[in-house]
């Protein structure tokens, strides 16, 4: 009976690890799948300049995700997001085209308002301890009102400079890719490489552990808002500059593809786990990846949240069962 | 010898007027292990946590290395050379080896953490505790013992010189063991102040040269650990008054639980025991002993491995899920707040709340309030709670009336079994009474109840019989006549070197005076 | 890429205050307070003056009783509020959103969250459209769109109760895919060309009360009565406030989690009819995740917390009353919509900024 018991739970522990590896390696393994089978089925997918395109697409995104990655591996969240990159960006294009401030200034007074309104986030999560699901979506909903307010909701037009630099491209080499590439990185190496990275993730990791090795734990509540509004703000920007005009819907439903990339990523939404680089980089590049191959294969647009959603469930479900898995 | 190099004096501490330290010294010279022993609530925790910064004490003085210090915060008693390594370990699980050591104190260079320095400094310390895990090793991944160096290693990398181990051993395995005695007797040479906390008596003697044994807040022996044997050191912990009734229990009483082979990979091991109408029986360990997981698991709240549980079903015995044992029985879990009451909910609903169904109405759906009201003021007469009125919250009770709450809930429901896991934690004295007579009176209606607790007088007080259960073991059943010294011994880790299914587990020879009963017994 | 993401789209202010009860009269115009006052009253067979002690006691506890007031002052100041027209609109507005709370304050006292509401009810709506408009039976078409609602509710039951998903993912996703189908279905489309059988059921006027407000006012009292006075509305309290201590006294949680949910679905399901009918139609853009604002915001204005433990359903309605009351007299003071979303955001926010600073201090 001994025997068959180790053997009964040899089987489990084996089991279990196929769980686990599957859990925590699954999505690079339909990545390359994907990427198989778009290949082989449209030939345009494989070349330089599609694989350039994808790449100039996932800029806005991936900046925006990165904010969102840093806030979750504080183990808070962020879903105003979308309405952070939108009004602050509003604001910018308004003073560039109605007052005709100069592009720098109105880039600086772009990230100074992402800034304000990730601290209006912090606020309320560290100060009145609200949660930061409900702060960030109600935030969600006012910013974008104060935006709609300020464009009156409509289509503005950039200045023929900007338009140029969102599309702007040495061979088939965008140049804001380099730009998402540098800010991806340098948040990286802010996570991984600073004192202050490290605390984030200690704070995620538990917050009362955090706070007994005296990590000021509500400072870096804060400052992860600040740095998801600044991030928000800025993958707004590149977003705003690619189609050469600010419309209505910038950023909407960014939290949702951002908390995707995120979690596909390895990001976990317990806290405290997971990297930005290349986590939410290949996170992003999945999503875009699908979809690109979805148009390329002629699949209706409308069929792409629903693509996204499933894809979302099964990254939550790989995360829930990796942290069960441990116990 | 010349002047200790830490020396604590006259320190007393009370909280809401109960003395928890009554004027306790405290020495310990460089190069010293001093073994620091004491029953559950003895106050050891409480002089280390002043030590330590956590608490500050009412009376008393600390002098470290001829200076006299005070202690407001931990960071003060870190600055004074005191690393404090305690018994649940604050690491974050999902960092490497070295970021956990450097967490509070990263060496920057060049704008970025100097990795390199972190690692070979890292590497360092742990050399030195003859350690070999890898600095990138993410902690999560570590066994329990590692994870303790890692711990020990952060307090080193301080350079502190006073080390404080709280149970340092509970979560280790037997090689894990033997190695951290050697880590402690290089940190001795290195003229290191090492004070060693521990209820495993055949630990001590390995490793310590003093000791001192706290009672009841106060030192009741302290001196050089050669001078004494394992049984000076009980008496000092246990006293000598043995109060010991004649409590008996008709063998012939029928079996109600049964518990056969349970076993939970890494945490039970084997568990194996019957219940018996109106008995108290008494599962006796230490903490992480197991004796909380036996708990849980046979009330379905955690997995098991293998093994199954009958209970008596209308006079046969009956197997049945772990998930279904709750039908027979009551379950009252060691965290009251965490585990056991609704806190914001009124005392009739926190009452109500296992015996929902039968308070229902006529319709089967709504919840009778005459019946809930009555019942949860009959159980509130019984057990003598103390409210103002029904709908007042279990939040604002004081810790006694909310275990008494929670005992009325499965009063009312009366099961024939009932599970007990501290029955009387953080309650006052009278309450602490109560809880005892209603246990006692329980067991007399002809229940059968299976009780934890971490206070042997307590456990001596109630219990028919004993289980005396050490890593996940049950290693010996004692009658309820047992005398308190066996209780101690046993559930140290010292008896089974006596017992004949001897050497796995305890490390050193013990000779105790009790060997040969136990061999009488087997 | 985000940006050109067809997902939501807000429904335009002139679709939600559409008005379609033009020649309704009411003979007495009492306030909506006064009703529901009572109908808590009827729940409990105490003598009057304690009652009214006790609801003074938890009104004036809660941030319900400034809203109160601020709607009352509202509604004496604001030209046209107190018009029969704008009541009845007001209260058939409340009738879907109230539905939906309801919903919702079932999974919110589990201490969990559902955003896939709204959508769920574009989803089961459309649905039902399509095989009222396709193939035939109104009836059969309603209680698809229930059965549709309550099949979401499940999975989204599924995911949280047994495998222990966070909620709030799980929900944002099953939001996505459901517009995301939604839009498919319908090709970003309405579904129009309804049977006139189903509208006229639906909005049958009995007397001066419309059925949707007559079907919200019969199921919050048996929501609230579920609630408060059933064993499993009592199990539902015990696992949001406690989930640990409710699987120690032996309440089946997994099974009270997924219920909460489903009935969360099936609650959406109810509300699809009522906006399908209102519409004559039925689209994606239903499902706008503008609503779960409002659902949410109504819910902890009207005491419910987002913690879990807390609430009641006729406090829910009540707060879905006063979100109208004050969408509806922002509309009729011509307040740019897009300020009516700032406004709402804040309510929320400083309604559960007052909740947990209170709770801070008393700890």
């Amino acid at each position: 009976m001994g025997n068959e018991s180790i053997a009964g739970i040899q089987a489990v522990r084996t089991k279990r690890n196929v769980k686990q590896f599957l859990a925590s390696y699954g999505f690079y393994i339909i990545f390359i799948l994907v990427f198989m089978i778009y290949s082989l089925r449209a030939p345009s997918f494989l070349t330089v300049t599609n694989i350039m395109n994808m790449l100039h697409t996932t800029v806005p995104l991936m900046v925006i995700a990165c904010g969102i990655g840093m806030v979750i591996i504080c183990g808070e969240i962020d879903l105003s997001v979308g309405s952070v990159a939108f009004l602050s960006n509003s604001i910018g294009t308004v003073l560039m085209v109605k007052a005709g401030v100069p592009i720098p200034l109105a880039f600086i007074v772009v990230v100074l308002t992402g800034v304000v309104l990730g601290a209006i986030n912090g606020f309320f999560v560290v100060v009145f301890r609200v949660s930061s699901l409900i702060v960030t979506l109600g935030m969600l909903i006012s910013f974008r009102g104060v935006a709609l307010q300020i464009t009156n909701s409509q289509v503005i037009g950039l200045p023929e400079a900007l338009r140029a630099f969102g599309n702007f491209r040495i061979a088939s080499f965008y140049i804001d890719i380099a730009f998402g590439l540098i800010i991806i990185l340098l948040l990286h190496t802010l996570h991984t490489k600073r004192p202050y990275g490290r605390f984030v993730t200690a704070t995620g990791n538990d917050r009362e552990i955090a706070e007994k090795l005296g990590i000021p734990i509500r400072k870096i509540k804060f400052s992860v808002f600040v740095i998801s509004g600044a991030l928000a703000a800025v993958g707004g920007f590149f977003s705003m500059t690619q189609v050469g005009a600010i419309n209505p819907l910038l950023g909407n439903g960014a939290e949702f593809t951002g908390i995707a990339a995120v979690i596909i990523g390895g990001i976990s939404l317990f806290g405290g786990e997971g990297k930005l680089f290349p986590g939410v980089f290949f996170g992003v590049f999945l999503l875009t990846v699908i979809e690109t191959g979805l148009n390329q294969m002629s699949v209706s647009p409308y069929v792409y949240p629903f693509f996204r959603g499933g894809i979302i469930f099964i990254a939550m479900y790989a995360d829930s069962l990796k942290v069960r898995l441990r116990k | 010898m010349s002047e200790s190099y830490l020396k604590m004096k006259g320190i007393s501490k009370h909280f809401f007027g109960t003395y928890v330290l009554k004027n306790v010294d405290l020495k310990v010279g460089e190069g010293e292990v001093l073994a620091l022993m004491g029953a559950n609530g003895a106050g050891k925790s409480t002089l280390m946590n002043i030590l330590g910064g956590v608490l500050e004490p009412n009376e008393g003085s600390i002098t470290i290395g001829g200076a006299s210090r005070t202690f407001r915060s931990v960071s003060d008693s870190e600055k004074a050379g005191i690393g404090f390594i305690h018994q649940e370990l604050a690491l974050c699980p999902t960092m490497t080896v070295a970021e956990n050591m450097f967490i509070n104190r990263f060496p920057v260079k060049g704008g970025v953490i100097d990795r390199r320095v972190i690692r070979e400094q890292a590497k360092t310390v742990l050399d030195t505790l003859g350690c070999k895990i890898d600095v990138l090793e993410i902690v999560r991944n570590l066994s329990a013992g590692d994870k303790q160096l890692v711990e020990i290693a952060r307090a080193l990398l301080t350079n502190a010189k006073i080390l404080i181990f709280d149970e340092p051993t509970s979560s280790l395995a037997l090689e894990e063991k033997s190695r951290f005695f050697d880590i402690i007797r290089a940190l001795q040479k290195e003229q290191k102040v090492i004070i060693y906390i521990t209820h495993f008596l055949d630990e001590i003697f390995s490793i310590c040269d003093q000791v001192q044994v706290l009672r009841n807040g106060e030192t009741s022996g302290d001196g050089i650990l050669k001078d004494y044997n394992h049984h000076d050191i009980v008496s000092m912990m246990v006293g000598d008054l043995d109060i010991r009734k004649e409590k008996k229990i008709s063998k012939a009483a029928d079996k109600v639980l049964k518990v056969d082979q349970l076993s939970r990979t890494g945490v039970l091991d084997s568990i194996s025991f019957e219940l018996h109408r109106g008995e108290i029986l008494g599962l006796w360990g230490l903490m992480g002993s197991g004796r909380t997981e036996v708990l849980r698991a046979i009330s379905g709240l955690d997995p098991i491995d293998a093994g199954h549980i009958s209970v008596n079903f209308n006079g046969s015995m009956q197997k049945v899920h772990p998930k279904r044992v709750k039908k027979w029985a009551g379950m009252v879990t060691e965290n009251r707040r965490e585990d056991g009451l609704f806190l914001p909910l009124s005392v009739a609903s926190n009452i109500s709340s296992a015996n929902l169904m039968t308070l229902l109405s006529k319709n089967r759906f709504t919840v009778q309030k005459q019946k809930e009201e009555q019942a949860a003021r009959n159980q509130v007469e019984a057990l003598n709670i103390k409210i103002s009125n029904l709908d007042q919250t279990a939040g604002t009770l004081s810790g006694g009336n909310q275990q008494k709450v929670i005992l009325a809930r499965w009063l009312s429901k009366a099961p024939p079994i009932f599970f007990m896991d501290e029955p009387t934690r953080g309650v006052d004295v009278g309450a602490k009474n109560e809880i005892h007579n209603i246990i006692k009176n329980l067991s007399g209606r002809g229940f059968s109840l299976l009780v934890v607790s971490s206070e042997i007088e307590e456990m001596m007080e109630l219990c028919h019989r004993y289980l005396v259960i050490h890593s996940g073991r049950i290693v010996k059943e004692l009658p309820g006549e047992a005398a308190k010294k066996d209780l101690m011994i046993w559930a140290s880790g010292a008896g089974s070197e006596a017992g004949s299914e001897a050497g796995s587990e305890a490390p050193g020879n013990v000779n105790l005076g009790t060997e040969g009963e136990a061999e009488r017994e087997k | 890429m985000f940006q050109q993401a067809p997902c939501i789209i807000c429904l335009k202010p002139a679709d939600r205050v559409k008005d379609v009860y033009l020649h309704i009269s009411i003979k007495k115009s009492e306030g909506t307070w006064n009703m529901l006052d009572q109908t808590q009253n009827e729940d409990r067979n105490s003598s009057t003056t304690q009652l009214m002690l006790t609801f003074f006691k938890s009104v004036s506890n809660s941030p319900l009783f400034i809203f109160g007031v601020i709607a009352v002052v509202l509604s004496i100041t604001v030209p046209n509020f107190l018009s029969v027209r704008n009541i009845v609109n007001l209260l058939t507005q409340s009738s879907t959103i109230g539905l939906m709370a309801l919903g919702m304050t079932f999974v919110l006292i589990l201490g969990g969250l559902d955003l896939s509401i709204p959508a769920n009810m574009a989803f089961s709506g459309i649905l039902g459209a399509l095989y009222m408009r396709d193939i035939g039976s109104p009836v059969i078409a309603a209680l698809i769109m229930v059965a549709v609602g309550t099949a979401v509710g499940c999975i989204n039951g599924f995911a949280v109760a047994k495998l222990k998903m966070i909620p709030f993912i799980v929900t944002l996703s099953m939001q996505a895919i459901l517009i995301g189908s939604s839009i498919w279905i319908t090709k970003n489309d309405s579904v129009y060309n309804l049977p006139d059988a189903f509208g006229d059921t639906i909005l049958f006027r009995m007397g001066i009360v419309p059925l949707p407000v007559l079907v919200l006012f019969v199921i919050t009292i048996i929501t609230h009565i579920v609630l408060k006075l059933s064993f499993f509305g009592r199990w539902i309290y015990y696992v949001g406030i406690n989930k640990n201590a409710a699987g120690v006294s032996g309440i089946p949680a997994e099974t009270v989690t997924f219920f909460g949910y489903l009935l969360s679905g099936f609650f959406s399901g109810l509300a699809a009819i009522i906006v399908t009918a209102r519409l004559n139609s039925a689209s994606a853009s239903m499902g706008s995740e503008n609503i779960v604002l409002d659902i949410v915001s109504s819910a902890v204005v009207g005491g419910v917390s987002i913690y879990g433990g807390v609430g009641t359903a006729l406090g829910a309605v009540i707060g879905v009353i006063f979100i109208t009351v004050i969408t509806n007299t922002m509309n009729l003071l011509h307040v740019p919509y897009y300020l009516t979303l700032v406004i709402k955001g804040l309510v929320i926010i400083s309604v559960v900024g007052f909740d947990s600073l209170r709770s801070i201090r008393r700890s």
